[in-house]
């Protein structure tokens, strides 16, 4: 469930619009708090429906929000 | 705590109440009368399990999200291994039973029934447990 090669920036994103609280992201993205605690912490990757509403909730691309960091073996 | 949440906590407590009274009443029964027929009647408390799908349906959110796609998942791998878990015991069990009463002997036709009742049981532990292993994993910060 997890995957440590995707970062993403959804916190910080919450914190520069507005402050913006995990419960009212989750509100806006239509999953739970929980959700969005586990995906803050690298602990759940989202699908990618989910991953374009985060990013249209924040108004910017996916690739703002989620980045894919290939670790070299 | 969500839905799943809750229903696995549930189930653990009903199933774990139920087999602590039905084993106590049973040990005293036995102890009294040398045999128990009254005992097994409190293995009844587990037909509060067929409840839970009426029960939590508040949502935790403003948004009436009740559950999501994580949840989905979730509950789909705790199915897949508490099903998975419960063939590798059941197989396991059958070669140990063949191992120790041996291949000419035979088991009462009680014990399928038990075996089915009792897997069912163990389905259900085991995939509760799994549940709240994994929300346990994605809660730690927060």
């Amino acid at each position: 469930m997890a995957n440590n090669e995707i970062k993403n920036q959804v916190r910080r994103l919450r914190f520069e619009n507005g402050e913006m609280t995990q419960q009212q992201l989750a509100d806006k993205a239509g999953v739970t708090r929980q959700t969005i605690i586990a995906i803050e912490a690298g602990k759940y990757s989202p699908s990618l429906t989910l991953a374009f509403r985060i990013a249209r909730t924040f108004g910017v691309s996916v690739e703002q929000v989620f980045q894919y960091e290939k670790q070299e073996p | 705590m969500n839905k799943y949440q809750k229903i696995a906590w549930f189930n653990l407590i009903v199933i774990m109440t139920t087999i602590i009274i039905t084993t106590t009443a049973i040990a005293i029964e036995f102890r009294i009368r040398g045999y128990s027929t009254i005992g097994l009647w409190f293995i009844g408390i587990l037909a509060l399990l067929k409840f839970t799908p009426f029960m939590f349906k508040k949502p935790e959110s403003r948004s009436g999200v009740v559950c999501d796609e994580r949840d989905s998942l979730i509950r789909k791998r705790a199915l897949s291994f508490a099903y998975t878990t419960f063939w590798i015991v059941f197989v396991l069990l059958s070669y140990l039973l063949f191992i120790i009463i041996g291949p000419k002997n035979s088991v009462p036709t009680m014990t399928l029934p038990l075996m089915a009742f009792g897997g069912a049981l163990f389905m259900k532990i085991v995939c509760s447990v799994a549940i709240l292993v994994q929300y346990g994993r994605g809660e730690k910060d927060g």
